[in-house]
């Protein structure tokens, strides 16, 4: 991992741990009105939390700049790959996020059945350039395994805005 | 007490109720396979049709799905980095990196032989354990589930392997999002915002996907190629890994029965018990330094403990009429639709029945572990798939199972969001399994702390077995920092180079 891309990490690293001090300090502050039963444990658990995150941001600071291996096991990273750990890296999962907003607006409106039919497809094919025929079948495969989840388990899909307007299954 | 074991394996015998049985088991396979879904779902989905049937056969259907569960979560657990079940979390931390490394087959198969004689173990140990389990489950008041919850909270700085201070923070942000709803201990919605969906709290397997599940969806598809690389194949194959669990047949014996005593104290989740499990070997073990990155011994442990404790929750659920858990609710739900009263009165007049249960167990984790040992190695090769071809069923269905839970669209947006909040901290190298711990955590402890307060002031202290396991958390703590020194002294004394120091990460 390069300099830069550390530099990311520990940027972005910092950026969090001030972003959950803020929480903690609001949830200890909004508990006060809560009545004493509800209270208690908010306060204390906000407190403790605020009080880590200032420990932990001072040690960021005093470690800055001196940077070392650790072979101890860190159960925090299941496959973060040091080639994923740049800007471009980020960005291209950061990308991907995108892609599930998409496929999310698309439920909104079609609902779940449609939207699947729409975006399995166009990612496969957009994104990954993969074939149509295998593109197509995927999509053909997921709706199958979605109504028969819907008739065999009983489970519900998201409806759209477009709901009642299409013919089954959608 | 041996006339009502071999009677209750006779009844069972029936052709009808062995089909059943064998159904119970496929369904439980079935939803233990999809993300998101679990055994609360599959017993829900077979409950209308229980009407009329007969008793032992429903009974028998609805052990079957309670024992296949665990034991076939773990395909999407370790195939894909994705809790297949609430009680598969931790399998991921272990089995995942060996699915990567290309031993997919064996991280399986030393999953299921675990899951197998954890299954066993419990239905033993409930068969013994019947006479001595009302003081068991009765010695445990309010103080001492609040040292448990501790004692899962003692785990986490094990779980943060490098970064115990961000692990911590991690806990303590679990715990806080655990406080989102209505207050366990008085009349009051916290953290609502006037929002609908956020008055039930955040769902346990929205926060578990969203944390372990979209974070590895976005950057497997990210990186591109396949989960595991090819070239090594599938391993050793699925005898390597029934080999591994049975050279570790004494921790799947300590591990089972941990998962017995534990599952038999309502309110523990399978969750709880994969974690403190987890951490339990991480803890005691001399070479940690495989942890995470594919020790088999990760996988066994809270595999063997996940089953057995089947035979820990049966325990409440039967001898009181209290479910040990969530799924153990709606099997108190049969029983009542077949005219059987739960409790202390079961065990006096229909013995027969519970070693029905217990049989239907014990057989039905042998069903389970076969069928899940034969689809293993056919399933492991979706592993080498390039994975935009796998991303998007595997998405379809965590979003479907995700949306299951309360069917507001507010899951959806919560899956996003913490898949968003996982991704960054895995990114930023902040352990997650703290996170999820604090979160199971955070209603009981504050629930028990509260309870204990009320009724003994601070004298529960006092309290012998909450003495013992706060000597067990004060014990797992020192002992793991020992360890660690340890193996560190040992490390620089012998001044050779570990087989994974290429792998070591920067720590600013």
């Amino acid at each position: 991992m390069s300099q830069a891309d550390l530099s990311l990490a520990r940027r972005l690293r910092t950026a969090f741990v001030v972003v959950l001090l803020i929480l903690f300090l609001t949830v200890a502050w909004a508990a006060q009105d809560f009545r004493l039963g509800a209270r208690l444990f908010p306060v204390y658990i906000g407190m403790a939390g605020a009080i880590l995150c200032v420990l932990e941001l001072l040690r960021q600071l005093i470690t800055r700049g001196r940077e070392k291996l650790s072979n101890e096991p860190n159960t925090a990273d299941l496959s973060v790959e040091a080639d994923e750990q740049n800007l471009a890296g980020y960005l291209r999962a950061l990308a991907f996020f995108g892609w599930m907003l998409g496929y999310y607006a698309l439920t909104f409106v079609f609902g779940f059945t449609l939207a699947t039919v729409i975006f399995v497809p166009a990612l496969l094919i957009l994104r990954f350039r993969a074939p149509l025929l295998a593109s197509a079948a995927i999509a053909a495969g997921l709706v199958v395994l979605i109504i028969a989840l819907q008739y065999f388990l009983m489970l519900r899909v998201p409806r759209g805005l477009t709901h009642g307007m299409l013919p089954w299954p959608f | 007490m041996i006339d009502a074991l071999v009677n209750g394996l006779v009844i069972l015998m029936d052709p009808f109720r062995m089909l059943m049985l064998f159904a119970g088991v496929v369904i439980g396979i079935t939803v233990g396979i999809l993300p998101g879904l679990g055994g609360l779902m599959g017993m829900a989905l077979v409950l209308p049709f229980l009407f009329g049937m007969d008793s032992y056969a429903g009974i028998a259907m609805l052990i079957g799905i309670a024992a296949a569960v665990p034991s076939a979560d773990t395909f999407p657990s370790v195939l894909m980095g994705i809790p297949g079940s609430s009680g598969s979390q931790a399998t991921i931390m272990d089995g995942y990196p060996m699915a990567r490394k290309g031993q997919a087959a064996r991280a399986l198969s030393a999953s299921f032989m675990a899951s197998l004689l954890g299954g066993l173990i419990g239905a033993a140990a409930l068969t013994a354990l019947i006479p001595f389990a009302r003081p068991l489950v009765l010695a445990f008041g309010s103080p001492e589930l609040f040292m448990l919850t501790i004692l899962g909270l003692s785990m986490v700085g094990v779980l943060s392997g490098s970064r115990p201070l961000l692990g911590i923070i991690g806990a303590v942000a679990g715990l806080t999002l655990g406080m989102v709803g209505g207050a366990p201990v008085a009349p009051e919605y916290r953290f609502v915002f006037g929002e609908l969906y956020l008055y039930d709290g955040f769902s346990l397997v929205i926060l578990a996907l969203g944390l372990f599940a979209i974070p590895e969806i976005i950057d497997l598809l990210a990186k591109g190629g396949s989960i595991a690389q090819r070239g090594p194949g599938l391993g050793g194959g699925w005898m390597d890994g029934v080999r591994d669990t049975l050279r570790n047949k004494w921790l799947v014996v300590r591990h089972s029965l941990f998962g017995v005593i534990i599952g038999a104290i309502p309110g523990m989740g399978s969750s709880i018990i994969d974690w403190l499990n987890y951490g339990y070997v991480v803890q005691t073990s001399k070479d940690r330094s495989q942890f995470g990155k594919g020790d088999v011994r990760g996988v066994i442990a809270p595999e063997a403990a996940n089953n057995s404790r089947e035979g820990g929750v049966l325990m409440p659920t039967l001898l009181f009429g209290v479910p040990g858990s969530s799924a153990m609710a709606l099997f108190l739900g049969a029983l009542l639709i077949f005219g059987i009263q739960p409790g202390p009165a079961l065990l006096r007049d229909d013995l027969d029945l519970v070693f029905v249960i217990i049989w239907s167990l014990a057989i039905g984790n042998v069903m389970g572990t076969v069928i899940c040992l034969a689809l293993s190695r056919p399933i492991a090769r979706l592993t080498f798939v390039p994975f935009h071809f796998i991303a998007p069923v595997v998405l379809c269905i965590v979003i479907l199972g995700a949306f299951q839970e309360t069917r507001h669209w507010g899951d959806l947006v919560a899956l996003f969001c913490f898949g968003l909040v996982g991704w960054l901290m895995k990114r930023i190298e902040m352990p997650r399994p703290p996170l999820l711990i604090g979160f199971i955590l955070s209603g009981l402890a504050e629930r028990y702390l509260w309870m204990s307060y009320n009724l003994y002031d601070w004298d529960w202290l006092y309290r012998p077995l909450v003495i013992t396991i706060g000597a067990l958390c004060i014990a797992l703590v020192i002992g793991g920092i020992w360890l660690k020194r340890r193996s560190a002294k040992g490390e620089q004394a012998s001044q050779l180079p570990t087989a994974d120091a290429g792998t070591g990460r920067a720590q600013p």
